[in-house]
């Protein structure tokens, strides 16, 4: 069952403008110049119950755009929007209650005072008895291994800390569809698993709908079952994960260290070859012309190798393939 | 209502512990706004010890009307003086978006969020200054019943003030001296509407109906006014679903900071 409808969604902003300097800056003051953005373009796509959807794009695509949209804080220009029955901006009160959300950059706990007491507020915006709200609450943090923290001040806490108690937070009146924008930006390698096991868990367990926007590639592998790519404020690609791999997965970034001098690399197969050293160079790997274990064979066979590195391609570079195609 | 009242409750809860984890800028600022707004009264009283006052304006009027005002200001100060603040901080740093994921209205909620306990200092110096004006001026019971009924018009007034800067705010982005302009709304219905001229005091009796902040429940109460004023208290009333519409209509302008 669809519970996202959006059609032909289009948002445009009224940017002001002005060049650099003094006199610039002064001119503006009493003739200011504007410009039209149009940040989303006749976006249209549908989300089924349960599903976990990755919006991939680079800054300023318009993946933000979307979402606030979608949560009703934004009013679309033109297109229509349903979200679970209904239309967010016009019915942003009542909607509302059945969403969560979560900005990767934006907290919603009081800085300073501890989370379990922010916690107490969503208790009374939601109307959760207090039987129910006290097991909720246990459960999560439990899931997130975070009952010794929720009862320090949120200004005292990690990174990743802090995530975990905004999950909580945004989770507690257990929405059907929770939106996350840049969940796991700038957390340490833990941090994401445990986030990302917590997404997993909540999706199994009470069929949580999830709308992800993210720049971490690692994020969409893990999570997502449908990947949708937005540039430019327009929808560029909406398909699987398996299709997008088809994609992105040709080419890797590589970056090498040899025992020795680094031998002559295989010309097919590599571009933008950077040698760092006479021991250390970085390149991009085509998979389809040249395989890891082969190239890691032909460099094996002359020098020991100290340290690679395999990396997906960055967001933009796979968007720049997607528009290849 | 209820919720709205359950939730400033919780609020004012939340911004206490908040407030005490600072102590000692908690105190000097309770302090401070206390004895900063027991100038006004002071003022008053050297100024009819050297001078004829305010025409048919005596010290006990005069003192009366000061602390009206001050406790009306006191009273909004506490839960809405923060509005503007909030409100500016919040859009200018986009977390006014998670304010619109909670499932209530908007400004009500923005005024849950806004409480500041460090504004109890206007409040109770406004409460001093209103019991030792009453006191000082012997007026009768019913008299002090008509002016605490007559409270909620003047409170009115400055709350619309804040939700008319608050909306600016959002709409415009970064317009945090507006809070200077309530200040001086707040100070100019300090005086009698009579030391005006009588274009702008038909302005402060109508489009700025200051008059309602004291002007015309203490005129009236204290026999300075004819009674027939007390309609002028339903420009109060006008002000404040103007700056509440306002506040809506902004909402769709509403762009948020970010991508």
């Amino acid at each position: 069952m669809d519970i996202i409808t959006i059609r032909d969604l289009s948002k445009t902003f009224r940017v002001p403008k002005r060049k650099e300097g003094l006199t610039s800056a002064f001119r503006s003051l009493f003739f200011r110049e504007y410009e039209i953005k149009h940040a989303v373009q006749n976006v249209s796509f549908t989300v089924k119950s349960g599903e976990i959807v990755g919006l991939l794009g680079p800054n300023g695509a318009g993946k933000s755009t979307i979402i606030k949209a979608l949560t009703g804080i934004l009013n679309p220009t033109s297109g229509e929007v349903r979200v679970l029955g209904f239309e967010p901006f016009s019915q942003r009160k009542q909607y509302v209650r059945y969403i969560g959300a979560l900005f990767g950059q934006k907290s919603q706990l009081w800085w300073d005072i501890p989370p379990a007491d922010s916690f107490s507020l969503s208790q009374h915006l939601y109307d959760i008895e207090p039987e129910e709200f006290e097991r909720r609450k246990q459960e999560l943090v439990t899931r997130l291994g975070i009952q010794d923290v929720i009862y320090r001040p949120a200004r005292n806490l990690s990174l990743g800390e802090r995530m975990k108690c905004e999950f909580v937070m945004a989770l507690l009146h257990r929405p059907k569809l929770v939106f996350l924008d840049e969940p796991t930006i700038g957390l340490d390698v833990f941090a994401k698993q445990a986030i990302r096991d917590f997404i997993h868990y909540t999706n199994k367990e009470y069929g949580t709908t999830y709308i992800l926007t993210t720049h971490d590639m690692d994020d969409i592998e893990h999570l997502a079952h449908r990947v949708i790519v937005i540039n430019n404020g327009e929808k560029v690609f909406d398909d699987s994960l398996k299709a997008l791999r088809e994609i992105a997965g040709k080419t890797k970034h590589v970056r090498i260290v040899t025992q020795e001098k680094l031998p002559k690399l295989p010309k097919k197969g590599i571009s933008e070859l950077q040698t760092i050293s006479d021991y250390e160079a970085q390149f991009v790997l085509n998979r389809e012309i040249l395989g890891i274990r082969e190239l890691v064979g032909k460099i094996a066979q002359k020098t020991d190798i100290i340290d690679l590195t395999i990396t997906d391609p960055p967001v933009e570079e796979v968007i720049s393939q997607l528009y290849k195609q | 209502m209820k919720q709205w009242l359950r939730l400033e409750a919780v609020c004012a809860s939340l911004a206490l512990r908040s407030r005490m984890a600072y102590r000692l800028d908690f105190a000097l600022s309770f302090t401070g706004m206390f004895l900063a707004h027991l100038a006004m009264p002071v003022y008053i009283v050297l100024l009819y010890g050297v001078s004829q006052g305010f025409g048919e304006w005596t010290l006990s009027d005069m003192l009366l009307l000061t602390g009206f005002i001050q406790l009306a200001r006191g009273v909004m100060s506490m839960f809405m003086s923060g509005l503007i603040w909030h409100t500016n901080e919040r859009v200018h740093r986009g977390t006014f978006d998670l304010l619109l994921l909670a499932p209530v209205n908007s400004l009500g909620h923005l005024i849950n969020r806004s409480i500041d306990f460090e504004d109890a200092g206007q409040f109770l110096s406004g409460l001093a200054v209103f019991v030792i004006a009453v006191v000082y001026a012997q007026i009768s019971w019913l008299q002090l019943l008509v002016l605490l009924l007559l409270l909620p018009f003047a409170i009115a007034f400055f709350a619309s003030l804040f939700i008319f800067s608050a909306a600016i705010t959002v709409r415009y982005i970064s317009t945090l001296r507006l809070f200077e302009f309530s200040d001086i709304a707040g100070q100019y219905s300090q005086f009698p509407l009579s030391i005006y001229p009588s274009l702008l005091g038909t302005v402060f009796l109508t489009l700025i109906p200051l008059g309602a902040a004291g002007y015309i429940p203490v005129g009236v109460v204290m026999g300075q006014l004819s009674t027939i004023m007390l309609g002028a208290m339903i420009f109060p009333v006008l002000f404040l679903a103007m700056s509440v519409w306002y506040w809506q209509n902004t909402l769709k302008h509403y762009t948020s900071a970010g991508g």
